[in-house]
């Protein structure tokens, strides 16, 4: 399949210029305008009027949302839908085995990450012009901000590992710079202390634990080059494969392939020779060592502490990057190299095992946080959570699916929250808040809708990706293990129900009820401008219809099942989940089918092997017996049923708990006594003082009195300072030299020929070797 | 005799195209004089757009119009090939920003004379004759014409006792050191009968005994060869002439006068000794002795059954590896202690005289392609020093608030803060003097450096070439405490005052394109090399 | 070796150490009688009337200067006019030239005032 795109990609391109399509090399410009506004702000920013710099930089994002939703309709046209992909240069290059180039690669993919980025990114410029509209380094947001979209851009659209890797520290560096915006903060006096204020801190901590993740990744890489180089392996299998993939790709030379290309590793796994197995372990390892860089970046246990303290970030920064874009570039990059996991079941396992755990447990510390923020952060991480067992139990296309309608409902959730606490005079604790429905009702509005998308409520977009990532967890069986797909099912849906519960409860304790300060003194509070409130709105109904370009197989009358999106992103996606199922289908499943519309029995998935007949057509280790003798669409309409029952149940305990007219069930304060269970769930079970402990505390002590004050005070610094007075020495004995009096000048140039002469005829009449030279040149 | 005869004439013996840069220089330089002397009460500026068209002019006609190749002419005494090209051009870019820089300059100091651009003139015209002269002699007169007007420049500000002394004193020394060039050149003519250049390196033989002197051997009773003085002579010329170049490029223990002299002589006129002295003096020695030790090669390829005296390629080596390790330390020691960016950059340029002098003592005992890799990275130095340190001198004589007042490190505080711009050109130079990329100083160290290394894995010479790369990237290490030094006091001591810093645009335009350069070539320096490489390979005969 | 000059090396040596010894030899053993009358400057029997180092007024070495300089033509323009036959029209043009440089030279310093005693 990937042969027949690339060649319908050759072609297109070339008759993309006359058919008034767009060239791949116009590529360029999506990430040159976040860069020209960046550079802009950078230098002119501070002069420029505020409404200039919010505008145009708004403008910049949308110009690149302009573009890709351009290139995204010309794929759309495009015969075969083919992805657009243009090499500019090469980057680095070093020997006749490693080149990377600097290439762009706009697929399908792709496509949906920069629509998604750029769509998002655009609202939440305009949402920033008003919410920063106080701030007196306007600039200087606008310029980060502008510089985060270039970066992730950059992640996004880069054809390899290493551009990718450039655009992951670049959000990285952005996603620091930005956490401690207000690094002179001075509202946290608690938090500040020698290190710098808590926002500083938090900045530092998310710097430093994603460096933990990146050395993952970037390990990743290596392995990659190291297993899949003819530089660095010259087997007879990979030689093959080189070749099988030298003719997939159309290239004349093996040499013009480069393994961390996606292209072309891709091809070079997929044209392993026949009857020889793919190195299984180190593809097991490559696939956990990215992983454990997705998981930096995208707060999975065990490194997703720094995701919740991320939040003392501006909110429009906490909405677009640590929760629409930046923290999913994890999911994005496992689901790029799908090629890879697919081949190392085990790798699938920790993906999928990690991401419901920490679907789970995040779920549970959210539901007794009191900052609103934190308790959308703890959300965000808890989603990421389940995109993981998506990537992991191989339904990548379910997983960026889920990306995207976590993007819009969650940064409608934020930039939500945004208003609330511009409201509040920068109050974030929702035990201050209360009865807000009154002030704020578009915000409520824009909030409930994303706050039940969030739950999974039926006809909301998030409904539609959970629902989808719980049903493949269902069916995951890698190794043949069943248990282990029911347990990540039964995690995912134990999360869903807390996630519903405590969405309820933020819901309740804000919007709904009485306010807890005095209504006269809220009637003075400001409302949010214009710009905020329209950002909202975009956001909410991206909230609501964002689920319907993939709605389930069985509501489906035809049996393409309306699976729209997923069909799209498994152009590049190599679904294993749905190969199973394509087997099982074969197998003799039994077909019961019904069209019709809600409720009743539809597809069964038969939609998901559309781009992908030809992995079907490979038998398959394991997973023949699954599920045998029950229809896959009557268990797709059950587990659909269940997931839309936890959801109630959850909003329903909400609802009991802190709804409408529950005005008095407020958390307890601050100091208050609190249940043990109650006080481990608030206290976020204690890891962070667990790492301080155990990790942190050791480290510091250790590189402060071992390696600062041991090895480099005494042993370096005393050596370099050593090194320095002697040369500053030196120096002022040389220009004791430098008298000033021409005789003395005269001598020294006299004694210079002199020497210079003793040297010669030294050298010439006694035939003394010149020190050094072996031999010399006789 | 009829008017095509003469053309004829003149076409085969004085090529006046191949000197036409140089006669452009020298009219110009009678012309401004002419001008100044006559012309009264008019503006200096005109003088020195006089005398810039006139350097624009041979800076066109060397660029676009130059004979090229390997052509000689007046007999053989001038060279015009791509080699004497490159530093025909390092001298009229370095005349040029010295004139731009002077401009607003000398009123300043009030020094603010005609003579001034007719010297600089008459000055390039020496350069320009050091770049393309390929006889001893006309070497000798380059020099000549090139030091008499540098001798005055350094002098021009009259009422300064600084400036006198300094004048004096290189006078004194630099007679000195004529004096021993001029003796070298007569020992190498008395020792091979010729001063040309060209007619000394195939006279290889003559030196090593084809003489025709055979000598009785008491011991053995036949007549051999006889180890003649002229080689006695011929060595003793080597060192002496050596030492005339060594003292005009500052090489110890030949630079005693460089830090007095730098600081006493206009800061313009500093400038443009540091830049375009020393490119024109390597010219000179690289023509002189990268050529003339080949006899060594000649020696053995004629097979003749004598024993050379030394090996002279060896000896050189010897002394030139020393001497640029005295040069390079002993420059970067002195500078290290300076407190005024004025005298620190004199000794600074002592000690990038000895990376230049690295890539020399390289290129000595290498052969082919790699000894032109290493001349070229030598000439791609001196190009992007002229640059680089001329722009610094730019800077500095920007904050001069006449005298010698805002020369002090100190002077430099919080200049980022109200004039950010002027500190940022200065960051870009200091960057550059340090070798820190991507500017052209680190690309020009990178490349004679990487021609030690490469030298270095010649055959028994490994220990030599290596600690000579290492000992320069040391000394690196060492210049970039103090080039950074003035950035500290730019970037993070705030002003206790604001100085006057006058943004005067010819001024602004010389560092401008000093600035551009020096960039420029830092990112794309392969045009720039090529252009070194063609000279280098224009250089070696046959 | 060296050995055709080694005659030479002897005449230096010993026309270096001749002039050297006799100077000594009259240092050591002549006898020194100073009085005031023998160490004052001699100036053909006239009395000194004080310090032989005083100060010329500038003018004096300038016009010696340009005297020499101007005076260096006559050196070159000699043999090129018993020549002149053989060096033909480009001996002519080439005179010129340095003539035409002097000229400048002569106009610069006469337009400075160069040559105006006062």
């Amino acid at each position: 399949m990937p042969l027949e795109l690339l060649q319908l990609a050759a072609t297109a391109s070339q008759t993309a210029a006359g058919s008034g399509l767009p060239t791949g090399r116009m590529l360029i410009w999506i990430l040159l305008f976040p860069l020209i506004g960046m550079t802009i702000w950078g230098i002119l920013g501070k002069r420029l009027r505020r409404e200039t710099v919010g505008t145009l930089a708004s403008l910049a994002i949308g110009l690149s949302f302009i573009f890709s939703l351009g290139f995204f309709l010309a794929m759309l046209v495009r015969e075969g839908h083919g992805a657009y992909t243009y090499t500019y240069y090469t980057w680095i290059a070093a020997g006749k085995w490693f080149s990377i180039p600097f290439g762009l690669r706009f697929d399908h993919l792709s496509a949906v990450m920069a629509l998604v980025v750029t769509g998002v990114s655009t609202v939440i410029h305009i949402y920033s012009i008003g919410y920063m509209r106080h701030d007196h380094a306007y600039w200087r947001f606008f310029c980060y901000l502008n510089l985060f979209v270039f970066f992730m851009l950059m992640l996004v659209l880069g054809d390899n590992l290493l551009m990718m890797f450039v655009g992951w520290e670049g959000v990285g560096l952005c996603s620091y710079l930005l956490i401690g915006f207000w690094y002179d903060d001075r509202n946290h006096p608690a938090e500040t202390n020698e290190q710098g204020t808590g926002n500083a801190i938090a900045g530092k901590k998310a710097f430093i634990v994603n460096r933990i993740g990146d050395f993952g990744f970037v390990l990743g890489i290596f392995f990659i080059f190291v297993t899949f180089s003819l530089m660095t392996n010259d087997s007879a299998e990979l030689q093959k494969a080189y070749a099988g993939a030298a003719k997939q790709l159309h290239v004349t030379d093996v040499e013009q392939i480069t393994p961390l290309k996606f292209s072309h590793l891709k091809a070079i796994i997929e044209s392993w020779p026949e009857g020889s197995h793919l190195p299984v372990m180190v593809l097991t390892l490559i696939g956990i060592f990215l992983f454990v860089g997705a998981a930096g970046k995208s707060a999975q246990i065990p490194l997703y502490v720094w995701l919740p303290d991320a939040m003392a970030g501006p909110t429009p920064v906490s909405a677009l990057i640590h929760a629409a874009t930046m923290v999913t570039a994890g999911v994005y990059m496992v689901a790029r190299m799908s090629f890879i996991y697919v081949e190392a079941p085990t790798a699938m396992m920790v993906v999928a095992g990690i991401g419901a755990l920490t679907a789970l447990f995040a779920a549970t510390i959210g539901l007794a946080q009191n900052d609103i923020k934190k308790v959308l952060a703890y959300s965000t991480v808890s989603q990421l959570g389940y995109m993981f067992i998506a990537v992991g139990v191989g339904a990548y296309a379910f997983g960026i699916f889920h990306l995207m309608t976590h993007a819009f409902f969650k940064a409608c959730l934020f930039l939500g929250s945004g208003a609330v606490i511009d409201f509040m005079h920068h109050k974030q604790d929702i035990r201050g808040y209360g009865g807000l429905r009154k002030y704020l009702p578009i915000t409520h509005i824009t909030w409930v809708i994303a706050a039940y998308a969030i739950a999974g409520l039926p006809f909301l977009s998030g409904f539609y990706s959970k629902d989808a990532i719980l049903e493949k967890a269902f069916e995951f069986a890698p190794h043949g293990m069943h248990w282990f797909g029911y347990a990540v099912f039964g995690m995912g849906l134990a999360g869903a129900i807390l996630t519903a519960f405590y969405m309820t409860r933020v819901t309740a304790l804000t919007f709904w009820g009485t306010p807890r300060i005095p209504e006269e003194k809220l009637a003075t509070f400001k409302k949010p401008p214009g710009t905020m409130k329209a950002a909202l709105v975009i956001l909410a109904f991206l909230a609501i219809i964002g689920g319907y370009i993939n709605i389930p197989a069985w509501w489906s009358s035809d049996h393409k099942g309306g699976q729209y999106f997923v069909t799209w992103v498994q152009h590049w996606t190599k679904d294993k989940v749905a190969e199973e199922r394509h087997f099982v289908q074969h197998g003799g499943a039994a077909h019961d089918e019904k069209a019709g519309h809600d409720e009743k029995a539809g597809d069964d998935g038969k939609a998901q092997n559309d781009g992908d007949k030809e992995a079907a057509e490979k038998p398959h280790k394991e997973g023949s017996e699954v599920h045998e003798g029950m229809s896959l669409g009557m268990l797709a309409f059950l587990l659909t049923l269940l997931s839309v029952g936890v959801a109630v149940i959850g909003v329903a305990a909400g609802m009991a708990k802190y709804g409408v007219k529950k005005t008095g069930a407020v958390p307890p304060a601050e100091g208050e006594k609190l249940t043990p269970l109650h006080a481990m769930i608030k206290n976020k079970y204690w890891i962070d003082e667990l790492y301080e402990g155990t990790l942190v505390d050791p480290i510091h002590a250790g590189s402060k009195y071992v390696l600062w004050q041991g090895i480099d005070v005494f042993i370096i610094d005393a050596f370099v300072d050593g090194l320095a007075w002697f040369t500053l020495r030196i120096g002022a004995w040389v220009r004791r030299l430098q008298t000033g009096l021409i005789p003395v000048y005269v001598i020294f140039m006299v004694a210079g020929l002199v020497a210079m002469l003793i040297y010669f005829f030294a050298y010439g009449i006694l035939e003394m070797p010149t020190f050094f030279i072996k031999g010399g040149g006789k | 005799m009829n008017p095509s005869g003469i053309q004829l004439f003149l076409k085969q013996n004085f090529d006046i195209q191949t000197v036409m840069p140089l006669i452009v220089v020298a009219a110009t330089a009678l012309l401004v004089l002419l001008l100044e002397a006559t012309i009264r009460g008019k503006s200096r500026t005109f003088l020195t757009a006089v005398s810039l068209v006139g350097l624009g002019v041979a800076l066109l006609l060397t660029l676009f119009n130059f004979p090229g190749a390997k052509q000689s002419s007046f007999y053989g005494m001038v060279r015009t090939d791509a080699f004497a090209q490159f530093f025909t051009v390092i001298a009229l870019a370095a005349g040029s920003l010295t004139l731009l820089l002077s401009a607003n300059y000398l009123p300043k100091i009030k020094s603010d004379t005609g003579e001034f651009h007719a010297l600089v003139l008459l000055a390039v015209c020496g350069m320009i004759l050091m770049a393309i002269g390929n006889d001893l002699i006309v070497l000798f007169l380059g020099i000549e014409t090139m030091s008499i007007a540098m001798y005055i420049l350094c002098g021009i500000r009259v009422d300064a006792e600084k400036s006198n002394e300094s004048s004096l004193k290189y006078l004194l020394l630099g007679a000195f050191a004529s004096a021993f060039l001029l003796f070298g050149i007569a020992l190498i003519y008395g020792a091979t009968g010729t001063t040309n250049i060209e007619a000394l390196i195939n006279s290889g033989g003559v030196l090593y005994g084809i003489s025709g002197i055979k000598e009785y051997q008491w011991d053995t009773g036949a007549y051999q060869f006889a180890e003649t003085a002229a080689q006695y002579f011929f060595i003793l010329g080597v060192a002496f002439v050596f030492l005339g170049f060594a003292f005009k490029i500052g090489a110890v223990p030949f630079h005693m006068w460089t830090p007095d002299v730098y600081q006493g002589a206009p800061t313009s006129v500093t400038g443009f000794m540091a830049v375009g002295v020393k490119a024109a003096a390597f010219a000179a020695l690289i023509r002189v002795f990268l050529g003339i030790v080949d006899f060594g090669d000649l020696y053995s390829s004629n097979a003749i059954a004598y024993q050379p005296l030394m090996d002279l390629k060896d000896v050189l080596l010897g002394v030139i590896w020393l001497v640029a390790v005295l040069t390079m330390t002993l420059g970067n020691l002195s500078a290290l202690i300076q407190t005024n960016l004025k005298r620190m950059l004199a000794f600074s340029s002592i000690a990038h005289a000895g990376y230049a002098l690295v890539g020399v003592s390289v290129a000595l005992r290498l052969s082919g392609d790699d000894r032109d890799a290493a001349v070229g990275a030598v000439m791609f130095y001196l190009l992007a020093y002229m640059f680089m340190n001329l722009g610094a001198f730019g800077v500095v004589i920007m904050m001069n608030r006449g005298n010698d007042e805002g020369e002090h490190l100190h002077d430099y505080n919080g200049l980022a803060s109200y004039r950010p711009l002027v500190a940022a050109a200065m960051a870009v130079f200091m960057f550059s003097l340090a070798g820190i990329p991507p500017t052209a100083g680190f690309v020009g160290k990178f490349y004679i450096f990487s021609a030690a290394v490469s030298a270095g894995t010649v055959e028994g010479y490994g220990l030599y070439f290596y600690s000579l790369a290492i000992i320069g990237v040391l000394n690196s290490i060492i210049s970039v405490y103090y080039y950074l030094y003035p950035l500290r006091n730019m970037y993070f001591v705030s002003a206790e005052r604001e100085h006057k810093v006058e943004l005067r645009p010819l001024m602004s335009a010389s560092i401008l394109i000093s600035t551009i350069f020096v960039l420029w070539i830092g990112v794309m320096p392969k045009g720039f090399l090529s252009r070194a490489l063609e000279g280098a390979k224009a250089l070696f005969f046959g | 070796m060296t050995g055709q000059y080694i005659p030479i090396l002897c005449a230096a040596v010993v026309s270096v150490g001749l002039a050297a010894g006799m100077l000594l030899l009259s240092r050591i053993l002549g006898p020194r009688n100073l009085t005031k009358r023998k160490t004052s400057t001699y100036e053909c029997g006239v009395e000194p009337t004080g310090s032989t180092r005083e100060r010329f007024p500038i003018k004096f070495y300038i016009i010696a200067m340009l005297f020499i300089l101007f005076d260096i033509e006559i050196i070159f323009m000699i043999p090129w006019a018993i020549e002149f036959r053989q060096l033909g029209f480009l001996g002519f043009i080439e005179m010129a030239v340095f003539i035409g440089v002097l000229v400048v030279g002569l106009v610069y310093v006469w337009k400075k005032g160069a040559l105006e005693w006062d």
